[in-house]
């Protein structure tokens, strides 16, 4: 994190108290601009003070306090990664690395997709829950968990809502996940499709990229065994030459080849994650996470860099207007609760739980880590989102509009778009679209929706104002578009994969052999319900009249607060239960927030009469047109209506479904809870009991002048006491 | 320069860390520590097998 983060004990000095209110004003100026301007333009620059400060200050005093105070973090007992370590999934892993490997498995293109579309109502309300919900929300959810997890063997959210709720809970949560699992890669894979729909460029790149997978792990598996860098560096340098080769694509004979349209892209993509599903790791999926790892972490980087060196100044409007009509074209609704089903990942993601509580809690060498990795990986994460609002938030608000708003609101001409925009209250020539479209070399950037061209148009401003200029424009969109493109890939093909051991393991309680890996009908089989779910939401976004994203963004949003909400009730419940009730409220109030947030989204999403946003409201809408054998716009055809009222009736019951789960979850821990605090029950807790621990390393990023003075008593420790730990080596060098 | 090695070489150790590259030399150490009887997987060997154990428990990539 930064460099604040450092020293676990030592007293208050002047020097420190200094540097702690230094940081507490500059916070506190930044964000007095932000609030404070209007009409005048707004530099990045104040964006990303206001967010560093705020999180210096999280990190340094609450993150702490929840560590300390109320989870009781204790190094001096054993982690699972001590006591179980058998070099496979527990080993103690140095705290630093298990950072990269967290924050790699909990980002991705949420917090990049979620911040572009809550632009519509401006940069601040967006930016205010992408701060304030990951301080007091995501990072306490992602921290918490893993805490919970790694005092239960690193647990499963699921197997930890069976045990500490009940099995109602338990099969609750797990249909959840499930639900949320196929929306998400429904979205996700809409958001690629929107990406590269009639785009050679960015077509021919992306499918470059399962070529160069395969040789990859060909390389790795049969060339040279292991040599990971080395691989990944060959195939970034293929993938960059694969975006300049798009390039030429796109100006040669082959470019009609490359040119496909949604529903076929739509094909391509549910064969691919079909392939990836029963094909074994090695061949391509495993290569792909390599590559994506290094261009997500890369690319960040970058935008950073950029982002500080140019320092652009924001177009968008603090708060727009749509953020009191509810009436955006980007989505419908109003603010609260809209923006906080949005924004998504950014500031608090459910899905980050089912990480939090897999692989890391595993892997972690002392209790005290939980705060810089589970806290610290979410922040970054949070400042990711930060800066997709900059890059959404640099562009010409007409440009937006025009990119943002689903085809049936602009049309397909650069006049109707022009136009719609103008009704819209913005302004755009029909020139500037067509030049804004020629300079990234697309034939238009009309309706594309999604959020990833957006961001590719933004990071393409702001990486040619720092490298290479306005001759390097094309090249950064289509490096940006690909970028996400990959790692979205990532998310879908080992999500399907991920997904299928799901349903494998559940189907399996109903007839062994599903559940075997081994039995390859069952995998096929299991294969092909996944990639179908996932492959139908997606079908029926790209052929939606209304808009896919328009649709089903606010329904993935829902699902993954839906996932927080059953993450902070299994913290809310282990609280209780430990006799932590003073404490209590550090989860249940973002859990209240949270089920607020939530509910009132589906109720908006089930019973508003406006068809914009109720889905019902919808279905009735078009099925009365379709009886009346009427087309109304933005349909084209009676198939276009009736398209609707299927999509409308299969969203609004999803809608019902997701508040259902979220009443079942929280209702069974209720009733724990009531039965705790009335001392009807005693409470069982399923932690693993404590053992005492051998091993020192320090909790923070940096070493401590204690951490040193233990680590060279360690190392100065007899031969056979247990201190193997990964990476120790290079401290002891770097150290000493 | 002499300055920059040190840097160099920590981002070296930490990509080859991050990646999994140091992944045999960590069995290596967790052998001869805790089994130090056992025959000793070769590189070849080692490397096949940690791969093919994601096939069966793929890593959940987030959003």
């Amino acid at each position: 994190m930064t460099a604040t983060s450092t020293s676990a004990t030592g007293r208050w000095t002047p020097r420190r108290i200094a540097i702690w209110t230094a940081v507490a004003l500059l916070g506190a100026i930044a964000w007095g601009v932000l609030a404070l301007a209007r009409g005048e333009s707004v530099n990045a620059v104040w964006l990303i003070v206001a967010a560093l400060c705020s999180y210096a200050i999280a990190y340094r005093f609450y993150a702490r306090f929840i560590a300390n105070r109320v989870l009781g973090v204790d190094d001096q007992r054993a982690t699972p990664a001590e006591r179980l370590d058998n070099d496979v999934d527990f080993q103690p892993t140095d705290r630093r690395v298990l950072f990269g490997h967290h924050f790699a498995a909990i980002a991705g293109a949420g917090p990049l997709v979620g911040p572009v579309l809550a632009a519509q109502m401006g940069y601040l309300p967006g930016t205010m829950w992408i701060i304030f919900g990951v301080i007091f929300a995501g990072a306490v959810q992602d921290m918490v968990i893993l805490f919970f997890s790694m005092r239960r063997d690193g647990k499963s959210l699921g197997q930890m809502a069976r045990e500490e709720i009940g099995p109602l809970g338990g099969a609750a949560a797990l249909l959840a996940v499930f639900a949320i699992m196929i929306i998400l890669l429904a979205v996700l894979a809409l958001v690629v499709v929107n990406a590269l729909a009639d785009s050679p460029w960015g077509t021919f790149s992306l499918a470059m990229t399962i070529p160069i997978a395969l040789f990859m792990g060909f390389y790795l598996r049969v060339l040279r065994p292991g040599r990971v860098l080395e691989t990944s560096a060959i195939g970034v340098g293929l993938l960059l030459l694969a975006i300049v080769l798009g390039g030429v694509i796109d100006h040669s004979s082959l470019a009609p080849a490359f040119t496909l349209s949604p529903k076929t892209l739509v094909a391509c993509l549910v064969i691919y994650g079909f392939a990836a599903s029963v094909l074994p790791v090695w061949m391509l999926l495993a290569p792909r996470d390599y590559l994506s790892t290094f261009m997500k972490v890369g690319t960040i980087g970058l935008l950073a860099v950029g982002i500080l060196l140019t320092l652009p100044v924001l177009q968008n409007q603090a708060v727009t207007k749509f953020a009191s009509s509810g009436k955006g074209p980007v989505f419908a609704g109003p603010l609260f609760p809209f923006v906080f089903i949005i924004i998504a990942c950014g500031a608090l993601s459910g899905f980050h739980a089912l990480i939090a509580s897999g692989t890391t809690p595993k892997l972690i060498e002392k209790e005290s880590q939980v705060r810089m990795i589970g806290y610290g990986a979410m922040l970054t994460e949070s400042f990711v989102a930060v800066m997709a609002m900059i890059a959404a938030s640099i562009l010409d608000q007409g440009l937006y509009f025009a990119m943002n708003s689903p085809p049936g609101v602009v049309g397909a001409t650069v006049q109707s778009a022009s136009e719609a925009v103008t009704s819209l209250g913005f302004t755009i020539t029909p020139d500037q679209l067509q030049a804004a479209a020629q300079q990234v070399e697309e034939q238009t950037l009309i309706a594309r929706t999604g959020g990833a061209p957006t961001l590719a148009v933004g990071m393409s401003t702001i990486f040619s104002g720092a490298f290479g200029g306005d001759a390097l424009k094309a090249f950064w969109y289509h490096f940006a578009i690909m970028f996400e493109a990959l790692f979205i890939l990532t998310t879908v093909d080992a999500g399907t994969r991920v997904g299928r051991f799901m349903l494998q393991d559940t189907l399996g309680n109903l007839w062994k052999p599903m559940s075997r890996p081994s039995w390859r009908p069952g995998v096929y089989l299991t294969s092909a319900i996944v990639v179908g779910a996932w492959g139908y939401f997606l079908y029926s976004g790209v052929s939606d009249p209304l808009g896919g994203i328009n649709q089903l963004f606010p329904l993935f949003g829902i699902a993954n607060q839906l996932l927080a909400a059953v993450a902070l009730t299994v913290a809310t419940t282990i609280l209780i239960k430990s006799g932590r009730l003073r404490w209590v409220w550090v989860t249940a109030v973002p859990l209240a927030w949270d089920v607020a947030v939530t509910l009132t989204a589906s109720w908006y999403k089930i019973f508003s009469s406006d068809p914009l946003i109720g889905f019902f409201a919808q279905r009735s809408k078009y099925q009365d047109a379709l009886d009346a054998g009427k087309v109304i716009p933005p349909a084209k055809s009676l198939d276009d209506v009736s398209q609707v009222v299927t999509n409308s009736t299969v969203d609004g019951v999803l809608s019902i479904l997701f508040a259902a789960l979220i009443i079942v979850v929280i209702a069974d821990a209720a009733r724990i809870w009531f039965q705790t605090l009335s001392g009807r029950r005693e409470p069982i807790l399923a932690e693993t009991p404590a053992e005492p621990s051998n091993l020192w390393a320090p909790s923070g990023l940096f070493p401590t002048a204690e951490d040193r003075a233990r680590q060279a008593e360690q190392r100065a420790e007899p031969a056979g006491a247990r201190g193997g730990r990964r990476g120790g080596s290079e401290e002891s060098g770097s150290d000493g | 320069m002499a300055r920059l090695q040190p840097a160099v070489a920590r981002t070296l150790w930490y990509l080859r860390e991050v990646m999994g590259e140091n992944a045999y030399d960590h069995y290596l150490e967790h052998q001869r520590r805790d089994h130090p009887d056992d025959r000793v997987l070769s590189r070849r060997e080692f490397e096949r097998r940690r791969m093919d154990q994601l096939d069966d428990h793929p890593k959940a990539r987030c959003c």
